[in-house]
């Protein structure tokens, strides 16, 4: 499921709108992710707080977002940009690459929150494939 | 045995009371078969599903949308009982439908979303947990008379 040309303008059309907001989506969505998916909480036993209100569970959830703005204008090479994230996860981080869906859906639903007239379905669909496509990139050092 | 909190109980059951089923259940329908374009498959018979115009504003699709609410609504009404109340209906998506369980969370996953977008702030991290699991459930007793 590769990125159109389409799909390409559509996420970096709809990123434009979301940058200003893309702090707090990050923050939401990492905190409704260990909130929602208790499973995940594993990789961050070394917090203190996993609550989605902590300080650190946002600031985190801002790095990610602002990691993968920067995926968006990357978007033509995800696999080589994402070279040295994918080291990080796959070799120090070990997450199980099931948990980047995970993660994505509560991102997706985080962005029809907060714009909901924007997230129509295909933009959800052009998103949710970048997403993958973003996830694949970062399992690629995987093995 | 399923367990459920006061919380995800007075949760789950506010959510349902609030959303207006012919509306969620449309978007949420729509939702899944413009993104998740695959699980079209399994509704050759509903017409035009060409593109997402289409989907959007096919009338077979629409009233699914609403059975597909109502359903949940049985499971809404006995939350203890939810296997049992699923019974019928798994053994219809496995023998008669041959629906891919996997497909039933890519329904929960735009339904989630597209309660998220109604209720707002009020659909809270805590209340969103509620929601998925309520979703788990409904998906595993689904999956119960498939093998």
């Amino acid at each position: 499921m590769s990125l159109s040309g389409k799909d390409k303008t559509v996420v970096k059309n709809f990123w434009a709108k979301v940058a200003p907001k893309s702090a707090e989506i990050g923050g939401e969505a990492l905190g409704r992710m260990l909130t929602a998916y208790p499973q995940t909480k594993t990789y961050f036993a070394h917090w203190s707080d996993l609550s989605p209100s902590s300080a650190q569970v946002k600031k985190h959830g801002a790095t990610i977002m602002a990691a993968i703005g920067d995926a968006v204008s990357k978007i033509d090479d995800l696999t080589g940009s994402l070279s040295a994230l994918s080291e990080l996860h796959a070799f120090k981080l070990r997450v199980d690459p099931a948990n980047f869906r995970i993660l994505a859906h509560n991102l997706i639903l985080c962005m029809g929150m907060f714009f909901p007239a924007d997230f129509t379905p295909e933009v959800h669909l052009s998103v949710d494939k970048f997403l993958q496509n973003l996830a694949l990139a970062l399992s690629e050092k995987y093995r | 045995m399923v367990v459920w909190t006061d919380f995800e109980r007075t949760a789950i059951q506010d959510i349902f009371s609030k959303i207006d089923y012919a509306v969620v259940g449309q978007a949420a329908f729509s939702r899944c078969l413009i993104v998740y374009p695959w699980t079209k498959r399994y509704f050759g018979g509903f017409g035009n599903l060409y593109n997402a115009a289409a989907i959007t504003s096919n009338p077979r699709v629409a009233s699914h949308g609403k059975v597909i609410m109502e359903a949940l609504e049985k499971a809404v009404k006995d939350m203890d009982n939810i296997k049992a109340t699923y019974a019928e209906l798994s053994a219809l998506h496995s023998e008669k439908l041959q629906v891919d369980p996997d497909n039933f969370m890519l329904l929960g996953h735009c339904l989630t979303i597209v309660v998220a977008s109604q209720l707002g702030k009020a659909f809270t991290p805590e209340v969103h947990a509620a929601f998925q699991k309520f979703l788990a459930v409904v998906v595993s007793s689904l999956r119960k008379q498939y093998y």
